[in-house]
Order: C-alpha cells, then sequence, then structure tokens
C-alpha cells in the first residue's frame, strides 16, 4: 500500500466533518494559513488554505493514540450547535479508529471538536 | 502542517498514513525546538534534504504527504527570507498584511468556551457565541446589543453572560431588559447549547427611536 493511495488520518477526518449536517466548511488554524500566505504571490489578502489545514492530528502526549482537532464553522438552521459539534467529534473519532484499523493500527483516538464562527439565517438577509 | 510541537519524538513508529517508516536512532532531534511531524520525521531532517538537493533523496520523504507539505511550508519561508533580502518594498507590505489579517482573524476568535457536553471535548469561539446572541438581543424590540461577554462559573462548563444594550425608553426598562434576558437564555440553550446560568444587563445608550425590523423577524423575539 502506497502513500498515494492511502487516505491521510487528516482526510479521512476532514471528510468525516465536512459529512456531518450542519457543518458548513473547516476553518484553517494559523500555522496552515501563515505558510500560504508567505506562499502566496498574489493579491488574496486573506489565503484560505486546504480543507485539511483545518485538521490537527498530532500524538497523544499522555501515552500511544492520536489527538485530533477539528476546527468547524457552522450553519445551524434548525439544529443546536451543541448537537452538531457532538455528531463531528463522534463521526470523526470513528472514522478516524476505523482508518487505523484498516491500517492494522489499533489505537486510541481522542477528538477535541472547536466552532470557530456560525452563519446563521440573519446572515443571508 | 500538522505537527506535534511537543518535541518529543513519537512514542511509537506509524506514520499517519499508517506506511510511514519507524523513526529510527537517527531521528534525535539536533536540537532543543526541533519539531517532529505526525509521521515520526524531524523537521530539520525533512528541511535538510529540501534544501541539499545533492543529498540522496529519502524515498519517504518526498512521498509523505505530512513531509511533502512540511517542504512545501519550509520552501515558501525561504522564498520569503529571499524577499526580505533583496528589499522588495511592495512585495514585504503584502506579506505583512496576509500575515496580519489571519494574526488578526485569529484573535478575534476570542476565548474557546466549552459547550455543554461534560464528556466529550467541544468548544465555540466567544465571538462566535456572542454573534448568536447579539442577534437574540436584537430580536427584542426596543433593544440593540452592544458587548457580550461570557464568564466561567466554577470548573464545569457553566457560564455567566454579560451584555450592554441601547434600549428605547418608550417602555419600562426592567420589562424590556427581561424580554431580552429570556431572548438571551433561550438562544444560548437551543441555538447553541451553552449551560449560560446568568445573563447580567447593562443598559449604555438609548435608542432613540425603534430600529426597523428585519425582513422575516416577528417582533417579540423567536
Amino acid at each position: 500500500m502506497t502513500v498515494d493511495r492511502t487516505t491521510t488520518l487528516l482526510d479521512t477526518a476532514a471528510e468525516a466533518a465536512l459529512a456531518v449536517p450542519g457543518v458548513a466548511a473547516l476553518q484553517p488554524r494559523r500555522s496552515p494559513r501563515t505558510a500560504a500566505a508567505v506562499a502566496s504571490t498574489g493579491t488574496d489578502a486573506t489565503p484560505k488554505g486546504t480543507r485539511e489545514s483545518g485538521i490537527r492530528a498530532d500524538r497523544s502526549p499522555d501515552g500511544p493514540g492520536w489527538r485530533i482537532e477539528v476546527r468547524c464553522i457552522l450553519s445551524f438552521e434548525g439544529r443546536r450547535a451543541l448537537e452538531i459539534a457532538q455528531n463531528v467529534h463522534d463521526r470523526v473519532r470513528a472514522a478516524v479508529i476505523s482508518r487505523l484499523a484498516a491500517l492494522d493500527a489499533v489505537e486510541r483516538v481522542t477528538v477535541e471538536v472547536t466552532v470557530t464562527g456560525v452563519v446563521t439565517r440573519y446572515d443571508l438577509t | 502542517m500538522a505537527v506535534d510541537e511537543s518535541h518529543a519524538p513519537p512514542p511509537e513508529s506509524l506514520g499517519a498514513d499508517g506506511t510511514g517508516p519507524k523513526p529510527g536512532a537517527a531521528d534525535v532531534p539536533s536540537f532543543a525546538d526541533d519539531v517532529v511531524t505526525p509521521c515520526g520525521r524531524l523537521l530539520s531532517r525533512i528541511w535538510e534534504q529540501a534544501r541539499d538537493t545533492a543529498q540522496a533523496a529519502d524515498p519517504h520523504i518526498s512521498s509523505c504527504p505530512h513531509c511533502r507539505e512540511a517542504a512545501e511550508g519550509l520552501s515558501a519561508v525561504t522564498a520569503a527570507s529571499q524577499a526580505l533580502r533583496t528589499g522588495d518594498r511592495p512585495g514585504l507590505e503584502a506579506l505583512a498584511d496576509r500575515v496580519m489579517n489571519i494574526v488578526r482573524a485569529e484573535v478575534r476568535l476570542g476565548r474557546l468556551l466549552p459547550l455543554a457536553d461534560p464528556d466529550r471535548a467541544l468548544r465555540i469561539a466567544e465571538s462566535a457565541a456572542a454573534k448568536v446572541l447579539r442577534q437574540a438581543a436584537d430580536r427584542v424590540p426596543g433593544a440593540r446589543a452592544a458587548a457580550c461577554r461570557f464568564v466561567p462559573v466554577g470548573d464545569g462548563v457553566d457560564l455567566r453572560v454579560t451584555m450592554t444594550l441601547a434600549a428605547a425608553l418608550d417602555r419600562p426598562l426592567p420589562d424590556r431588559i427581561h424580554q431580552v434576558r429570556r431572548s438571551v437564555l433561550r438562544s444560548a440553550g437551543q441555538d447553541l447549547g451553552l449551560a449560560v446560568t446568568a445573563v447580567d444587563i447593562t443598559v449604555v445608550d438609548v435608542l432613540e427611536q425603534e430600529p426597523p425590523c428585519r425582513p422575516g423577524l416577528t417582533p417579540g423575539g423567536a
């Protein structure tokens, strides 16, 4: 199995998060956005980064396993932000565990979800 | 790029993609602030290879998405430092603007508040929560929210809201403040899922005339 044929943990987590109803986008973290800003030579004042840049995957500091951080922007018409965030948490965790299992790596996975922005119906009027 | 900034070598050998090589004895940090990527490579090693084209290419670094992303980011830093050396002022100003926009956007997020789920690590940026609660206050005719802040109560997920607003004087203020408080509490629970235990409201200005109702809104709230 080569890397190019393998979906990475970041891909897996991003895909799972974006599939949750109510998630409008992933919010790129500061460091990849800064890297994109430095790399950019165009007129775009705020480079957006890739969808995976809204995910951070670290080794757990307190033992074997992974710590996944998801930063998302919600559009929660008819849904509570809490329930969307719970859904993101559970789906990302399940997807990453499943991905690791497919790679013969059974490891502990903890997920943190941060809602960085919301789009409400009043923003659209 | 997602990197482990703890500066400690990873506890075991599997790359993020499950196919990365095991970090070996050679991957000992060469300096105190060296960084380890999720696949177990040292950032300094990736940079060495990116800069030294004469060096034998490590097949892992050229195929691993984490290492490739790190190398691309470092190339960007190299390009930026070259721009600094050549003194390209328009380029420098544009670069400074781009970086400062990102810094400002990060600062605007404010503190991270716990959503009301003590079993999962779920948070919301103070700016996002405040925006929703200000809109809830604005739905009360004759009220216009200004500042909205959150104060943690105890060690759990409970929060106290402090809000300032402008209010019209065509009705007794206590009634209007009561309506605003009710609307804010309802929105905190039903729209966000925050455990708000109290809403402190201070009227700091007078609305000369009631603002026009926005399309689609029912006077009186929610």
